[in-house]
């Protein structure tokens, strides 16, 4: 099932966009990035309002009270909740169910490159499976896997006097940093539990996200970076993006 | 509210093993080989030596598994008593260890990926194709002598007529190289991605299988193409030949028959079960073939098909004969490493002990 309706598609799609492209696996994957990131756009945008109008609610005056007044009636607290929920529009499942809905196209995406790249023989042997409704692109075997200074089926790092540093990973967690920090709206609710949250993530994102870099094929990392950077290019054109955040020592603004 | 954090935790992990799945554990399957007394089992973490006449274990190498070395490509013998393995792990190496004892005795540590195919033996110098797309061409105790770079990755062994070494790369292109030099004698692009090894016939033809769906025949002295022959489905393994037959198989499981000097398919294709992707066995009077799907089968000169041995499991690997006993190794199946008879009646298993 997931075989069938996520996988295959995807590494078709992928390895018709490379024959299209001239037989380049990385603008391959920026352009299939980009074409999902399109697809997905409305979700995207669904999330990142849901997600900004559930922060802006942490600063509500009257959400505050409530938390305040009923901090020891969970049920009454829940009703209340719900009430402001009806009242302000705003639908609190809004910013997690694209997430959700997003997460196995994610996953799918992430098979299909390394499927692609074939590095191994099962890989090789799936690949072979996914495309033999075409057998144009079974001729596409073994995919360039050189990109710029890469192997995209191996982890990236330039070597600089000796040392094997890892240039792609560090755009990595740079780029997931200032997504995290462009487009995380900030609270000025001290008990804002969810802000703080927020917070967490943006450290612990890039970190996450950079030892993936580390660790597998470098194509996931131009996955990585073409994504956070259209997330940024979405984020900024939906005029949410808080570019004061990333300059250390200035006192955070909230998304507007 | 204080749950939150864990989640995120568990979030990341979960993220962290979908990743982890995605790249593949497992990479390829088990391989083996054998001289007189013993068959060499490259079996993921080991590789074990087990005797012939009883399935039992002698060695395993290494004693203690190790999280960097992965052992599937098939074993390489050599005159001089050692046995060659690379490593499908994170470590790159090629081990060169003592047959007989299991000991290790020297190491290549030069490659830039995992090792997939085994190496060739030639007048004391080692052919050694990286999944890195180099051919490295090493001495008997390791030492680097010259590489020559592909750019492809090479996942089958090199086979030799002694006068040159010829070498299929998954770019499409076969190579015939000079021995020790590796300068390129000359090179043909076959069109299609080239996963198994070439066979050589007496009379000087190469024959090989290709994604391309189709068998070439070359002259292998000059690299002219003789004949070629279509298939329904993309050849994954070596080809067997047989007097004057070459046998091939495809990925939809479907089995050929040429005739060796024009190409003419001998019969029709027959489809006795599943994907074929190891090489056929000729063995006696058959040619042997594994299926994706746990079967084993002889097919003789007139495409008859004798059921030898069916598991539950899966076999990738090609079979080996030794002696009255052919070898299978298949996977997801309790026994590494199965040996049958002409009959196809089971002579023992071989279990690693847990150690």
């Amino acid at each position: 099932m997931w075989e069938a309706l996520i996988i295959t598609p995807l590494t078709s799609l992928l390895l018709w966009i490379y024959d299209l492209v001239g037989n380049n696996f990385g603008v391959a994957i920026i352009v299939f990035t980009i074409l999902i990131r399109v697809i997905t756009w409305p979700l995207n945008a669904q999330q990142m309002k849901g997600a900004a109008a559930m922060q802006e609610l942490q600063n509500d005056k009257e959400w505050q009270a409530i938390q305040k007044k009923y901090k020891d009636d969970r049920e009454k607290l829940a009703q209340e909740q719900m009430r402001i929920y009806k009242e302000k529009g705003i639908n609190p499942f809004g910013s997690c169910l694209p997430t959700l809905i997003q997460f196995p196209i994610i996953i799918g995406l992430y098979q299909s490159i390394i499927r692609a790249l074939a590095a191994t023989p099962l890989d090789l042997l799936k690949l072979s499976r996914s495309i033999s409704i075409n057998p144009d692109l079974v001729n596409l075997i073994p995919l360039n896997s050189k990109f710029l200074w890469m192997d995209l089926s191996r982890p990236e790092s330039i070597n600089i006097f000796g040392f094997a540093f890892p240039s792609l990973a560090l755009i990595v967690a740079i780029t997931t940093y200032i997504q995290s920090k462009l487009t995380t709206p900030t609270s000025s609710n001290p008990n804002d539990q969810s802000a703080a949250m927020s917070r967490q993530m943006t450290i612990m994102m890039p970190l996450m996200l950079g030892y993936f870099a580390l660790t597998f094929a470098s194509g996931l990392s131009v996955y990585f970076i073409t994504s956070n950077l259209l997330g940024i290019v979405q984020y900024a054109m939906m005029g949410k993006a808080n570019w004061r955040n990333l300059i250390p020592g200035t006192k955070q603004t909230p998304a507007k | 509210m204080k749950i939150k954090p864990i989640l995120f935790i568990l979030f990341s992990l979960l993220g962290a093993v979908l990743l982890t799945s995605c790249s593949g554990a497992s990479t390829t399957w088990h391989n083996l080989s054998v001289d007189e007394e013993l068959a060499y089992i490259a079996a993921g973490s080991h590789i074990y030596a087990v005797r012939l006449s009883d399935g039992t274990e002698v060695w395993r190498y290494p004693e203690k598994a190790s999280g960097k070395t992965v052992f599937y490509a098939p074993p390489t013998l050599t005159d001089d008593g050692q046995l060659l393995i690379g490593s499908a792990g994170t470590d790159h190496s090629l081990f060169y260890l003592d047959a007989k004892s299991g000991t290790y005795k020297h190491q290549f540590e030069g490659a830039l990926a995992r090792w997939v195919a085994a190496p060739l033996v030639l007048d004391g110098y080692v052919y050694a194709p990286g999944g890195d797309g180099i051919l490295y061409l090493l001495d008997m105790q390791g030492k680097l002598l010259k590489s020559f770079d592909t750019g492809a990755p090479l996942w089958s062994q090199p086979v030799t007529d002694g006068k040159y070494v010829y070498l299929a790369a998954l770019n499409h292109h076969l190579y015939a190289l000079q021995p020790q030099t590796l300068d390129i004698v000359w090179e043909k692009d076959l069109g299609g991605a080239l996963v198994g090894s070439p066979v050589l016939s007496p009379d000087g033809a190469l024959y090989i299988g290709s994604f391309a769906s189709k068998v070439t025949a070359i002259e292998a002295v000059s690299g002219k193409i003789l004949w070629e022959a279509p298939t329904d489905g993309p050849v994954w393994s070596g080809l067997g030949l047989n007097t004057d037959l070459v046998y091939a198989a495809d990925l939809k499981g479907k089995i050929y028959a040429f005739d060796a000097q024009s190409g003419q398919r001998r019969w029709n294709p027959i489809q006795p079960d599943g994907p074929i992707l190891g090489a056929p066995l000729p063995w006696k009077d058959l040619m042997i073939f594994t299926t994706e799907t746990g079967a084993v089968v002889g097919v003789d000169a007139d495409g008859k098909v004798k059921p030898l041995a069916s598991y539950q499991g899966k076999i990738y690997a090609p079979a080996v004969g030794a002696g009255d006993l052919v070898l299978i190794a298949p996977l997801e199946t309790d026994f590494l490493l199965a040996a049958i008879d002409v009959d196809g009646i089971q002579a023992w298993t071989f279990i690693p002990e847990k150690k």
